[in-house]
């Protein structure tokens, strides 16, 4: 697979687009990861030690993700944590899954209206 | 270290060595950090529950990612299916040859010679194929083989012996000729 060809990483796993999402704003570590997660989800997933670094090494291996070597508070920090940021690649990736989200999510509404609309209950 | 960072670091051996090499002390720190966050009483055995869940499913994927994995499928691999595909082929080629079952000597021979050598000239190109291919020869088809000549065996020797009347009957008493 070209890893450059973005429509073949689509559609991307909960997971890793949760992963994706999590670092669109700068880089994190696991443990910052598994926070964001967790407040975008509301709550609703909370990704184990496993569940995390599995996904991280396969988005590492399909070029979506980077380690990075300098820490970006190197007084308070640990520094046996592990960050990571999104690559050119997976800034992509992340845009083109949203993209495709939202088109799947006019055509749902779309169908509902019409869904409305056969069964008499616009309106109600 | 509390006990439950303990037992949780023990527990890392579910996942492929390779795994626990690369990420088994971040997997610890991240276990540490949900500790620290929400243990305590009833929260550590959320915690626990939670953990052991993940444990599961993510040790089981992964080690099904890596059997599944080309890189695993190591030239020992291939050289243990060659050796037994070799002998095999030897063994029943010999023997179907000094029986009566001639054919059948001829194909045990010849069928896994030509498999070995599909399985060579596909290893390149489809090595995940070649490597199945060769380790159903080698395996699967010594069983299979086996199975058959048993069958064949057996028939023979039941079905022809009750015809030529050499077994299931008792030799004819000899006649007095006076």
């Amino acid at each position: 697979m070209n890893p450059e060809n973005i429509v073949d990483l689509l559609p991307l796993p909960v997971a890793q687009l949760h992963i994706l999402l999590a670092l669109a704003d700068g880089e994190k570590h696991g443990y910052a990861i598994m926070s964001e997660v967790e407040v975008m989800t509301g709550g609703s997933v909370t990704m184990g030690p496993g569940t995390l670094y599995g996904t991280v090494k396969r988005m590492l291996n399909s070029r979506l993700l980077e380690e990075i070597d300098e820490r970006p508070d190197p007084v308070l920090d640990d520094q046996r944590r592990r960050y990571y940021r999104l690559t050119g690649l997976g800034a992509r990736v992340l845009t083109a899954e949203v993209a495709r989200m939202e088109q799947l999510a006019r055509t749902a509404e779309r169908k509902r209206t019409l869904g409305t609309r056969q069964l008499g209950l616009e309106g109600r | 270290m509390p006990m439950s960072e303990r037992a949780y670091r023990a527990l890392l051996v579910a996942y492929p060595s390779e795994h626990r090499r690369l990420y088994g002390d971040p997997m610890n720190q991240l276990f540490r950090d949900r500790m620290r966050r929400d243990g305590g009483g009833l929260g550590t055995l959320n915690v626990w529950v939670q953990m052991g869940f993940d444990l599961v499913a993510s040790a089981f994927k992964e080690r099904m990612a890596a059997l599944m994995a080309i890189e695993t499928w190591t030239s020992r691999w291939w050289e243990a299916s060659v050796v037994l595909l070799i002998v095999n082929s030897m063994v029943f080629g010999f023997t179907f040859t000094n029986s009566d079952h001639l054919g059948w000597g001829i194909a045990t021979g010849f069928a896994p010679a030509v498999l070995l050598l599909t399985g060579l000239a596909l290893k390149n190109s489809h090595p995940r194929g070649a490597t199945v291919l060769l380790t159903v020869a080698s395996v699967g088809a010594g069983f299979a083989w086996w199975a058959i000549y048993t069958v064949v065996l057996a028939l023979t020797v039941v079905v022809g012996g009750f015809r030529s009347g050499r077994i299931g009957h008792e030799p004819p008493e000899p006649v007095a000729v006076s």
